[in-house]
């Protein structure tokens, strides 16, 4: 297995943990499949992993060990990177990645004191990198305080409905794109469907940078510009991180 | 006697989850019905580019999840609903695609594989998709019929009423010889309704019913329900075209029209707008039922009424209503191969939300048997989004017995649930709490998907008891070292769960202990032999006997462990 940095496994991993090998060629669960490179982990400490399963201390999982890299035996300790590929009465684990356990023994025993996870802050960093690089891609960034919100047309009468409003936005800033300060309309979902509830609902008010997309054809007669995720909206000080300050 | 086993259908090790777990779906494996599929607005517990599937393989007792569904979107995806071949084990999806709001048509071959399914449609401007599966045999070869009902905004004419088919979808790459069939022929108000709802027949008649959108004024609808029909598995140039109405003698059959529906009114924490449903008799292709939701009231109404109606001509002739409920949503129709129908709906009472089963064997004419399945107060849990607990539920039949899903509040109190329950995911019923896989900190409640298997056939084949079971923690014969006593759940029945008759050719692994277990120790059970299923589960002494073994070889192999 090619070596990978920590900072690549907690990108690449999905959970992390570090632990103690119970058993070999044995699955948790009746219906995953087991060969040599199956294994059974004893979860010592969860280095990071979505809130759902922080609390697998304790836990045994299965692990299907990477096809190539040395296997596992009873009483080994490892911290393993792995992608969950079935969520049942217990976790089985598909291994992306290995460290030993000591070497997350000083991140562990700082994680333990402060009641986090050990990676969470690579993680974190993961998740802001993203996220940075989402807004780079956009159309703009831009600062602002929303002056009014109105709805935008007549909406199709469908369960997924997005019901468009748009957004009038008194920008103060550009840090991305070729945009100008001044008003901008942008267009949302105001939906409370499952399909738009997570997008940003701004408020009147509201200042905010906003991260600003290309609005589709079909839309973009009321607004040049569409928030279309969750996280374009974010506090004003996200523009240092992507080096838009002013 | 009937008897009845609800499961919650989220499992232990997510124990920690909630999400709100709306919209559910199922589908059983009728060469297997320890095969099981179930779905819901259940997001990737991980996040990651797909969603989740339910997977039972033990007739619904137990569910784990798997990531196999394109699109993960914040909650999962945007619609799902499954359905599984006749014979073969191949598993149909239609869902909108969390990411990117596309319907997508999906296969697998393998509904426990962890490999994603295979994309076989993909379009946009599509609204809720139904699956129904089936396989006829042609010159030897098993071809598997899918129809995905679909309101699809690309067809002409406002006319969007659509069903995709395909005559042979089991093995054909992308599309797999899905065409998309339009079945509304008349005049809209520029669209038809979201639900499409689709029965299929052994003998290739196929019903597709729909809400023909007559008017609309804002949100103000007048709607018709209509009922098309094929003869032969929906082929040819011109399929659906089998009903023509005896009134205006286009084709679909109208069932009722000029009703009135008030787009997304609330009830409750919940919306409405679009409740269909059909079944046809699997002893008798003319026999089929459809219900659906209007506001009786009309304009200045309150209602949600389901109507109940039946024909016996194919879907040319039909009763008046058989069975109203009012402020119900969900209807959900099934017929056994004893000729029971199985309503499934849950209602508002003003208070709570109560989902019921009925069952009725002379179309009502006498009072239907009724069991209710979850009541839980209706402003708690808090919605997240729409809907609150869906669109639509599902049951379905399989020879006698019926199977179905519905979401609802999943607060562990035992007086939610006077036809009993399973949880798998950690509870205290004592505090009414959930807990997380640590069996210490407590979770939020919220909406989760529920199983039921309706069987009038008992063969019990598993000591479970459903007396109230005490507390006292049974002790796995190996040790597990640091984990914490499991709450399992109350069980509340006063009578003894029976379990559902197996069919499987092949051995399967006995269910899994309903008893609350405290750590330490997995129980051992053997290791599948390569390439093919695990066996049966070893005895306490034999589980005994190998970990001893384990122990003193310091290592153990070839184990399936059941912690």
């Amino acid at each position: 297995m090619a070596k990978k940095s920590l900072t690549d496994l907690v990108r690449e991993s999905s959970l992390s943990f570090t632990g103690t090998v119970t058993h070999v060629e044995a699955a948790t669960m009746a219906d995953v499949p087991v060969d040599k490179r199956t294994v059974v982990v004893r979860v010592d400490a969860v280095l990071h992993g979505p809130p759902t399963l922080r609390n697998l201390v304790g836990s045994q999982v299965t692990v299907q060990l990477a096809p190539r890299g040395k296997t596992l035996a009873v009483g080994d300790t490892a911290a393993l990177f792995t992608e969950p590929t079935v969520f049942g009465d217990t976790l089985a684990v598909r291994e992306i990645g290995r460290m030993t356990a000591d070497s997350m023994a000083a991140r562990s025993m700082s994680a333990a004191a402060t009641g986090t996870m050990a990676l969470a802050d690579l993680a974190d960093q993961a998740a802001a990198d993203d996220l940075v690089a989402h807004a780079r891609a956009a159309a703009g960034v831009v600062v602002g305080r929303v002056a009014s919100l109105a709805k935008a047309d007549e909406s199709r009468i469908v369960e997924h409905d997005p019901d468009w409003w748009v957004a009038v936005i008194e920008v103060s800033h550009v840090a991305l794109g070729k945009l100008r300060r001044g008003d901008l309309k942008v267009l949302y979902a105001n939906s409370q469907d499952v399909r738009w509830r997570a997008h940003p609902k701004p408020r009147a008010g509201q200042e905010a940078a906003w991260i600003l997309h290309a609005a589709d054809a079909k839309i973009s007669r009321a607004a040049r510009f569409v928030l279309a995720d969750a996280s374009d909206v974010q506090p004003v000080q996200f523009i240092d991180a992507i080096g838009g300050g002013a | 006697m009937a008897t009845i086993h609800v499961v919650n259908m989220i499992p232990r090790s997510l124990s920690g989850e909630h999400t709100q777990d709306s919209e559910p779906n199922i589908a059983v494996n009728p060469e297997n019905t320890n095969e099981i599929v179930g779905t819901a607005f259940t997001p990737s517990p991980t996040g990651g580019t797909f969603a989740p599937i339910f997977v039972s393989s033990d007739g619904g007792m137990t569910w784990s999840l798997r990531n196999v569904v394109p699109g993960n979107g914040t909650f999962g995806t945007g619609d799902i609903t499954v359905g599984f071949s006749t014979t073969g084990g191949f598993l149909y999806a239609g869902t909108l695609n969390g990411s990117t709001g596309n319907l997508n048509i999906l296969r697998t071959s393998s509904f426990t594989s962890t490999t994603p399914m295979t994309l076989l449609v993909n379009r946009a401007s599509e609204d809720q998709p139904w699956v129904v599966a089936g396989t006829v045999v042609v010159s030897g070869t098993a071809r598997d019929r899918v129809f995905v009902g679909n309101n699809n905004f690309n067809q002409p004419s406002g006319q969007t009423a659509t069903v995709d088919v395909s005559q042979n979808a089991r093995t054909a790459a992308a599309p797999a010889g899905f065409a998309a069939r339009r079945i509304e022929r008349r005049t809209t108000s520029g669209q038809d309704g979201p639900p499409i709802r689709i029965a299929l027949h052994t003998d290739g008649t196929v019903y597709a019913a729909y809400h023909r959108w007559v008017t609309a004024s804002g949100n103000d609808l007048t709607v018709d329900i209509v009922m098309t029909r094929d003869d032969n598995w929906g082929s040819g140039t011109s399929p659906f075209s089998a009903l023509v109405d005896s009134g205006d003698t286009l084709i679909g059959q109208r069932v009722a029209t000029g009703r009135f529906v008030r787009w997304n009114a609330n009830m409750g924490q919940e919306r409405l707008g679009g409740d269909l449903c059909v079944a046809v008799d699997p002893g008798n292709s003319a026999n089929v039922w459809v219900a659906w939701c209007d506001r009786v009231g009309g304009t200045t109404g309150t209602d949600w009424t389901i109507h109940v109606r039946h024909s016996a001509d194919r879907g040319q002739t039909w009763s008046a209503d058989v069975r109203t409920v009012t402020n119900a949503k969900n209807p959900s129709l099934a017929i056994n191969s004893a000729g029971v129908l199985a309503f499934l709906f849950q209602q508002f009472t003003g208070t709570r939300w109560v989902t019921q089963l009925e069952t009725t064997s002379n179309a009502f004419a006498s009072a239907a048997a009724v069991m209710v399945l979850h009541t839980a107060p209706s402003t708690m849990p808090a919605r997240q989004f729409f809907p609150y607990l869906g669109d639509y539920v599902r049951v379905v039949a399989v020879g006698r017995d019926f199977y179905g899903v519905f979401s609802g509040s999943n607060t562990p109190d035992a007086a939610n649930f006077p036809s009993s329950v399973v949880y798998q995911r950690n509870a205290d019923w004592v505090t009414r709490t959930l807990l997380d896989v640590d069996n210490t900190t407590v979770v939020d409640a919220s909406i989760d998907p529920f199983f039921f298997h309706w069987t009038d056939d008992p063969i019990v084949i598993g000591p479970i008891s459903r007396i109230p079971i005490g507390r006292t923690p049974v002790v796995s014969p190996t040790p597990i070292i640091g984990r914490t006593p499991i709450n399992r759940t109350p069980i509340i029945s006063p009578e003894p769960i029976v379990r559902t008759p197996i069919i499987s050719p092949e051995p399967i692994v006995p269910p899994i202990s309903r008893e609350p277990i405290v750590g330490p120790g997995p129980a051992v059970i053997p290791r599948a032999p390569r390439g093919g299923r695990a066996g049966r589960a070893l005895s306490a002494a034999e589980i005994d006997s190998v970990a001893k073994q384990a122990v003193k070889k310091g290592r153990t192999r070839g184990k399936n462990l059941d912690l």
